[in-house]
């Protein structure tokens, strides 16, 4: 009964890139905001990133340091950086781990990840990757947006939604969203609390393709950016 | 027959425990362990993501195992090789394997033996007959059933001694970032007590409860949960103390981080 007491969140979002320092300033441009937290986790997990938070929702921007990185086959295939992946939180892993095998789903990743539940669905599937924590604190997990001190932005508020590109039929990927992670479901659109994810066709690229923000702003409403190949869109 | 077999056979005959071993003799070294998957590309890729592993490169043209019926990728984790195989047509004994159990799962664990003959001696007297007693490229391969030991369990004698047909010592291996080696692993058996001890008079181990140490790996025997027997976990050693503890279900095997 925890997960009908406790809704699924949308925790965060992950854009990759061949390129940190670039993808990083041409955000912190647009959202007025000052450098997150860098990690260099190349010598055990291939890869760096910066964490930026935005409202209560944190934006990874990860780079493959060792050539034989998954990221730089992604890349290859996608042509180039761009929304790797949604990030959610479950309140209960065996559940949802459950539910996943009863919608007859592969998981990618099905393991404890320092201390935390992680589970991972193929992209093949959801356009992008689908990642779910069950995280070992009630609100918090590595990222940890509640200890550190994270710049703000000047632009936005808040992320409200995301557009994910999918090859399947929009409207039976997001009911199955909605099944797994218990969310309302409004044709190709699921509501997770205070986000909407939002399932559109693809046209020639699949996955995490727009970010919805806050406008702190109103006179901004309806400006956009595409960076790191994602549209940052004003609402 | 040698004096170290015929003790053996002896044992078995009055119906009493053997020696685990004749003084001097060398324990068996856990060299690898064999997953089987319908799908050999999505459980290779979890595991190079998850131990940080760099993928084997593959040799133009068909592999070596593709005129036995399966394909197979090797890694080696540390000492460690792993080696990942699928099935290629529906006639192919893994295919039952992999129905019986109900999908993917650890096969076999591979070991070496120092002497080949006195192995055989000790199965004779414990009324074990290998299911495979062959050459296999030039060196004895020694198998026993899973339906015994959860899982198969084969042996060689390799030689040289300290390099064989996976070749771990000059094989295109890269090296894991997350873990350093596989330290042992978890065996699913109905009587994991009794498994125990014969793993250890068999295959020159010391038993403890329920876990059989090899040199520096530990085979533990636990008791089947629902259809998963045979090899269900494998024990990595964590690069990093703060990995210690975590897990990764991958292939139907649990990758503990210790």
């Amino acid at each position: 009964m925890q997960d009908a007491i406790k809704p699924h969140l949308m925790r965060h979002v992950v854009l990759a890139t061949p390129d940190l320092d670039t993808l990083s300033g041409t955000l912190q441009a647009f959202l007025k905001i000052a450098p997150g937290f860098r990690n260099d986790m190349g010598a055990i997990l291939g890869f760096r990133n910066e964490m930026m938070m935005i409202g209560s929702t944190m934006v990874e921007l990860v780079q493959p340091v060792k050539p034989d990185h998954r990221l730089n086959h992604w890349f290859a295939e996608n042509g180039g950086g761009g929304g790797y992946m949604i990030v959610f939180q479950t309140f209960d892993a065996d559940a949802f781990r459950a539910r996943a095998a009863a919608e007859k789903l592969r998981l990618t990743r099905d393991m404890l990840f320092r201390g935390q539940d992680l589970i991972q669905f193929e992209p093949a599937r959801f356009g992008t990757h689908l990642e779910t924590y069950r995280y070992s604190l009630p609100n918090g997990w590595w990222g940890d947006p509640v200890g550190r001190d994270y710049p703000r932005s000047g632009t936005a508020s808040g992320i409200v939604g995301a557009d994910v590109a999918v090859e399947a039929p929009p409207a039976e990927i997001a009911a199955q969203v909605g099944r797994l992670f218990q969310s309302p479901v409004d044709g190709a659109r699921v509501r997770l609390v205070d986000k909407t994810i939002r399932f559109v066709p693809a046209s020639g690229r699949r996955g995490l393709i727009a970010i919805d923000l806050t406008a702190i702003d109103p006179a901004t409403r309806g400006h956009k950016a595409t960076i790191g190949a994602v549209e940052w869109r004003l609402v | 027959m040698d004096r170290r077999t015929m003790l053996a056979a002896t044992g078995a005959f009055l119906g009493t425990p053997l020696m685990a071993a004749v003084p001097g003799e060398r324990p068996t070294r856990i060299r690898h362990y064999v997953i089987a998957t319908h799908d050999m590309p999505f459980v290779c890729d979890q595991i190079y993501e998850v131990l940080g592993l760099p993928p084997t490169p593959r040799k133009p043209g068909p592999g070596v195992t593709e005129a036995y019926g399966f394909y197979s990728t090797m890694m080696r984790v540390g000492t460690t090789m792993l080696e990942i195989v699928q099935p290629i047509k529906p006639d192919h004994h893994l295919n039952a394997w992999l129905a019986e159990r109900g999908g993917d799962g650890g096969y076999m664990v591979v070991a070496q033996t120092y002497d080949d003959r006195a192995l055989i001696a000790r199965a004779g007297a414990e009324w074990l007959k290998p299911s495979r007693d062959m050459m296999f490229k030039g060196q004895h391969m020694i198998q026993f059933d899973d339906r015994h030991f959860g899982a198969f369990f084969e042996l060689y004698q390799y030689a040289p001694e300290d390099n064989w047909w996976g070749d771990p010592l000059n094989g295109p291996y890269g090296d894991a970032r997350v873990a350093s080696d596989v330290i042992g692993g978890d065996v699913a058996v109905a009587d994991p007590a009794a498994i125990a001890a014969q793993a250890a008079r068999l295959f020159l181990g010391e038993q403890s409860g329920n876990s059989v140490r090899f040199g520096d790996r530990t085979i533990n025997f636990v008791p089947i949960e629902g259809k998963a027997h045979g090899l269900v976990a494998l024990d990595l050693k964590a690069r990093e103390q703060a990995r210690v503890g975590d897990w990764a279900r991958i292939g139907g095997v649990q990758f503990r981080f210790v």
